[in-house]
């Protein structure tokens, strides 16, 4: 009982129990977190890390009693806890959670979301099949394309240039040692930072007024709720991993690719890029205009009124729902244009580099404009329409790149949707 | 003596002006010093960590040593690509008569290519990259035409040098070696 005091106040804010401020995302990200451990190290018994005994290891797992059904809650909680902490990290933002005293838990937060996609991914080719043999390969050349560091980023990190032995020797224990340890220890800094200010970021309760809230004893009030959470969650996972099974291909064939080849499905919105733009601007430019973006966001000037509140006022939730139906509508048209009219009309340079860039930079440069002078938004509003525009378009082009991309990569209806 | 450590200390004390006179007083060179001991020690904790992880020098040099013999070279007719699956390459003759091995990835994203006897081009099942019976690109979304291998001919025999892997930006009639 008294360790839960590390975690939480003795008191607490009436607001900062309720779910609907938190939706329980941070909270079940750990939960998906332990579930992954707990399963993880189980596997570790069966599991034999060398090119000839991986698959097979992995077969055997699948007929031991119930060693598929661990197997499936690893897969399942890895694959949840990806778009979980994505959706922590939106909730984050969207309540303004993310200036002021809560700058530094903001980058941790980036930077441990970064270390879960990075265990993902070295996850994603220990089972040594087709499907992770591949996706592995493609993702080991995108680093050739990246200027001066790619080929020596890409020596370091999969042990040459080729996916081979080494590479998996590697990837298992980056993925069993040193990833959940530095998330482990991040995590521990991510709880602190959150105790640090005070808990949750909860609204100005109203402007001019002395703060004065209604404190309630967090066990149970706060305990209670998370331990429901928790707990349902729990049995969402264990209940769906009966039924729903995790993929495990023919074994890898370095001789044989199949058609088409996916990366996993967190890296398809750089795929679907991929498509569309050079090498340059979809594996290095884009994808470091996002990070130097999420990295610098904290630096937004919050007025007190602003934090706390979803969507920073009521002009901020209008310009997000017209950003969000912006992208909804341009971002799918602009994929099945250029599936249609292929780019090039113009000289490389142009056509590649020239217009994409500079077209995006006037775009976001005039829309900017426009917010400040016509429609006399604050930082934080325009912040807000930028972020949700950005967001929207990299789940749509995830949404693409996993449902409706075919062989070679062509657009078609996935069957589910087929009439 | 008395008198003088009193001047000294009352002038470290009084005349504000001292520090910035004096680049490095005591305090702040030891300072300095712990901060860039510390920053040797996370250095070498890299460097440490560089050398366990990158990958192991002696067994690639030696895979690179490597040279294929692929016996005479006028078994092989013009026109024609033969998979090598011990060196992962293709060696093709072009309808002039010169040796191509060229590696079997795409040089879009690195998946094995096929020879297409029929459409005589090399395709990439993945994501749709062709390219010619020289290398070159026929189809995006690969850039650059296939890596070539060394390949010489010595008394009439086909070799590949595994170790001797080139990129090239264009295609020519240059890189095929004739007999």
């Amino acid at each position: 009982m008294k360790f839960i005091l590390h975690l939480h106040p003795p008191q607490l804010p009436v607001e900062a129990c309720h779910f609907r401020r938190t939706f329980g995302l941070g909270g079940s990200a750990l939960v998906l977190f332990v579930l992954l451990l707990m399963t993880g190290m189980l596997e570790l018994f069966v599991y034999d890390p060398t090119v000839a005994e991986a698959y097979p290891s992995v077969q055997q797992l699948q007929q031991m009693s119930l060693g598929r059904w661990v197997r499936n809650i690893h897969y399942l909680s890895a694959q949840l806890i990806v778009v979980v902490s994505f959706l922590h990290l939106l909730r984050v933002f969207l309540t303004g959670g993310y200036s002021g005293v809560r700058r530094g838990n903001w980058w941790i937060g980036l930077v441990v979301l970064f270390v879960l996609l990075c265990s993902a991914f070295t996850g994603y080719l220990l089972p040594w099949d087709q499907l992770s043999f591949w996706a592995v390969t493609i993702c080991s050349k995108m680093f050739e394309y990246v200027p001066l560091i790619g080929a020596g980023l890409q020596q370091l990190l999969f042990s040459g240039s080729e996916v081979g032995p080494a590479t998996l020797h590697n990837f298992y224990i980056l993925h069993t040692i040193f990833l959940p340890g530095t998330i482990t220890v991040l995590l521990v800094f991510h709880f602190w930072f959150v105790r640090k200010a005070r808990g949750v970021i909860l609204p100005q309760s109203h402007a001019g007024q002395p703060e004065v809230r209604s404190k309630v004893p967090s066990y149970p009030d706060l305990v209670f709720r998370e331990a429901a959470v928790a707990l349902n969650l729990c049995a969402l996972v264990l209940i769906l991993a009966v039924f729903i099974d995790a993929p495990l291909g023919l074994p890898a064939n370095p001789g044989m690719s199949p058609n088409p080849v996916k990366a996993p499905w967190y890296y398809l919105g750089v795929q679907e890029l991929l498509i569309h733009f050079q090498p340059l601007v979809a594996i290095v430019i884009a994808p470091c205009c996002a990070a130097l973006f999420l990295f610098l966001l904290p630096m937004t000037r919050l007025k007190d009124h602003e934090a706390g509140r979803w969507f920073v006022s009521r002009r901020g939730l209008s310009g997000a729902v017209i950003a969000f139906a912006i992208a909804l509508l341009s971002v799918p048209a602009l994929i099945i244009l250029n599936s249609v009219v292929p780019f090039p009309f113009f000289p490389a340079w142009i056509g590649h580099y020239l217009l994409p860039l500079g077209g995006t930079a006037i775009l976001i440069g005039g829309a900017v404009l426009f917010m400040r002078r016509m429609a006399k938004m604050t930082q934080a509003e325009i912040v807000l329409v930028l972020f949700v525009f950005f967001a929207t378009t990299v789940v749509i082009l995830t949404i693409t790149g996993i449902f409706f991309r075919g062989a070679e990569m062509a657009l078609v209806l996935p069957s589910w949707m087929a009439l | 003596m008395s008198d003088i450590k009193k001047a000294k200390s009352d002038k470290f004390r009084d005349d504000t002006g001292f520090k910035e006179k004096c680049l490095l007083d005591r305090r702040s060179f030891l300072k300095w010093l712990w901060i860039a001991l510390g920053g040797i020690i996370v250095c070498e904790l890299f460097w440490l960590v560089y050398t366990m992880i990158r990958p192991d020098a002696a067994t690639r040099t030696q895979e690179e040593k490597k040279i294929l013999a692929l016996g005479q070279a006028t078994q092989y007719q013009s026109g024609t690509v033969t998979a090598v699956p011990a060196g992962k390459l293709y060696l093709a003759r072009t309808v002039e008569g010169g040796f191509l091995a060229m590696g079997r990835e795409c040089t879009h994203l690195g998946c094995t290519i096929y020879w297409d006897k029929m459409e005589q081009r090399f395709n990439c099942p993945c994501h749709g990259s062709a390219f010619a019976l020289n290398g070159g690109v026929i189809k995006s979304p690969a850039t650059r035409p296939l890596d070539l291998y060394h390949v010489f001919i010595e008394n009439g025999i086909v070799k590949v040098d595994l170790g001797q892997r080139s990129r090239r930006s264009d295609v020519n009639n240059s890189q095929a070696v004739f007999i």
